[in-house]
């Protein structure tokens, strides 16, 4: 036992237990960072992927591996073989690759910062064998498309004539503007003339009064006055006319269909035009004769003697024919009379 | 002895001659400042013998447990001061939501172990390097060595350990508190969400940067403890010695850090 060493006080103990609790703490806090900011995956499984690239444009390890937006693992090593770069991937999920794959190096932002984008491929492609050596696409190189573009816009503009139009416009501009400044054209002389502008405004008076008649109408209407209003606001008055329409329709397609006399007019079996053309053509030629005075009913109406001779006749037959009805009670009588003895 | 005895010279003749003693005089400090420091190391090999455990946790206490307030008050408004800053100027082209990674990065990087250890030499150093002045200009000093005690086992060693081990661990808990305060800022101030803020910090921070942080922490807690032991045992001329050497100390602490920290940033990040 060393007699030497003094026992601990109680502060000495409260200043190390003190230090230790904030140290641990601090340390445990550390890990869990360090954790955290490596984006370790201890507990984890990963399947690593292999894929060659011409060139990788400056994709790092730790870099992102995305799947349609979807962060799915990091990048683990780059290595420069022959001609390639393999670049060896930890993925948090198996990927099946079907055969129209497609796996290249994409920017991140356009302020910089790569990660590379699998596309395994549309389902209705063939599965590729697991072993199978994975290319990938060229990376896209920013500033050569941005170069590529410029150059185009240069070629459009002067080869395209863009320019020449732009500056055939620009001409026309200052031609436009040179006369309106003259005061040439009905623009022009509204910016010029006082009087144009006093009439414009006469006109645009009148088009405010127009436009309060409209007003007052259109208001009416919606208040349902007048005939117009009452067909634009009173239901019955649409009903009456669906009424209407509704009849008319019934009645066109029964004409349609042939049915009574002005459908079988209309109908494109004719048999009844033709009679009634017929019955015209006879009561024609009847009318010709009667006219003429041919026949009977022709001499009655152009003889006046026969005319009178059957007059005569008629009355002389409604004579007899009332002598005989006074007489005939006394016949009936004496018939019946001497019928019976 | 490890402390200095007055050496009086003859007044310089020109000019040229006082500057080539002031270098001298320069080269020497620094020299025994590095072999203190060798001398430290050396007797770690103590460190858990007798009382110097006991030494070395009293001592991390008093440099480290009794800064945490300050420090904390620092941190975070640190942190939010960054946040706001950034925040400010990114939220012209709709990009506040990348405070997070502004924060943490800064913090982490530079900002971290740079408030620390200022807070540190300002505080603590400041205080090594008047109780070291005190005890050589009372002759504790060669008092402890008369009884064959080792100064340097006995002041310096459990002092360096101390700020060599809780100078990362307080950088690291500032660069927490900075990036929580960051955070309030965030979402109080900027419309950032504390989901997609943390998203986003820890999306673009690296353990490279964390680690290099800590590195950055340790080399200023040594750098700290040896310059204000230096000039603690350096003090002569009485209470107006000690105060010149706690503002040399804090002077060259803040030279050392800036200095030291440039170079760290050169070495990892170029």
């Amino acid at each position: 036992m060393n007699t030497n060493k003094p026992p601990k006080r109680h502060n000495d103990i409260s200043m190390e237990l003190i230090v230790g609790t904030v140290a641990l703490m601090i340390l445990l806090a550390l890990s869990y960072f360090t954790i955290v900011v490596g984006r370790q995956a201890f507990w984890r499984k990963t399947y690593p992927m292999e894929v060659y690239f011409d060139s990788v444009m400056g994709l790092r390890d730790g870099d992102n591996v995305v799947i349609r937006g979807m962060t799915v693992g990091k990048i683990r090593s780059l290595t420069l073989v022959s001609n390639e770069v393999l670049v060896v991937s930890d993925l948090s999920r198996m990927l099946q690759m079907h055969r129209d794959y497609r796996i290249r190096v994409v920017f991140t932002s356009v302020l910089g910062g790569r990660q590379l984008e699998v596309n395994e491929g549309s389902a209705d492609s063939p599965m590729l064998p697991p072993d199978v050596r994975l290319h990938g696409n060229p990376p896209v190189d920013l500033i050569d498309d941005a170069a590529a573009m410029i150059k185009d816009v240069r070629s459009m503009l002067n080869e395209g004539g863009v320019a020449s139009n732009i500056s055939a416009t620009a001409e026309n501009l200052s031609t436009i503007s040179g006369r309106l400044k003259r005061g040439e054209g009905t623009i022009g002389r509204l910016l010029v003339e006082d009087g144009m502008y006093v009439q414009l405004q006469g006109t645009m008076a009148e088009a405010s009064n127009a436009l309060a008649q409209i007003k007052i109408v259109t208001t009416k209407l919606s208040q349902g006055e007048g005939t117009l209003g009452k067909l634009l606001m009173d239901d019955r008055v649409y009903k009456d006319i669906e009424k209407t329409t509704a009849n008319l329709r019934d009645l066109t397609d029964r004409v349609n269909a042939g049915e009574g006399t002005l459908g079988k007019l209309l109908a494109k079996d004719d048999s009844m035009y033709v009679n009634l053309l017929a019955t015209s053509r006879s009561l024609s030629n009847i009318t010709a004769r009667v006219e003429n005075g041919d026949g009977l009913l022709g001499k009655l109406i152009s003889d006046e003697t026969l005319a009178t001779n059957v007059q005569q006749t008629i009355q002389e037959l409604r004579a007899a024919i009332d002598d005989f009805r006074e007489t005939s009670p006394v016949v009936s009588f004496s018939s019946f009379l001497f019928g019976t003895f | 002895m490890i402390t200095r005895e007055p050496v009086y010279l003859p007044p310089s003749d020109t000019r040229r001659a006082e500057l080539g003693r002031d270098v001298l005089d320069l080269v020497c400090n620094c020299g025994r400042a590095l072999l203190l420091l060798f001398s430290a190391i050396g007797c770690m090999r103590f460190a858990f013998q007798g009382r110097s455990r006991d030494r070395i946790v009293e001592q991390m206490f008093s440099s480290g447990i009794k800064s945490l307030g300050v420090i904390s008050v620092v941190s975070m408004f640190t942190g939010m001061i960054l946040a706001l800053q950034t925040g400010i100027e990114l939220r012209k082209f709709g990009q506040e939501v990348n405070i997070g990674a502004a924060v943490m990065v800064s913090l982490l990087r530079e900002m971290g172990p740079f408030m620390t250890a200022l807070i540190l030499a300002a505080s603590v150093g400041s205080s090594f390097a008047a109780q070291m002045g005190t005890m050589t200009v009372s002759e504790e000093i060669p008092a402890l060595e008369l009884m064959s005690i080792d100064p340097v086992k006995f002041l310096v060693m459990p002092r360096l350990i101390a700020m060599a081990i809780m100078t990362p661990l307080l950088s690291f808990y500032g660069c927490i508190l900075g990036v929580i305060g960051g955070g309030i800022v965030g979402s109080t101030q900027l419309g950032v969400s504390w989901v997609s803020y943390i998203d986003n910090a820890m999306r673009f921070a690296e353990n490279k940067d964390l680690y290099v942080g800590l590195l950055k922490a340790f080399l200023f807690g040594v750098i700290i403890t040896v310059v204000s032991c230096h000039e603690g045992f350096a003090t002569r001329q009485g209470a107006v010695g000690v105060g010149r050497a706690t503002r040399r100390t804090v002077i060259l602490s803040f030279l050392l850090i800036l200095v030291v920290g440039y170079i760290v940033t050169r070495l990892f990040y170029i």
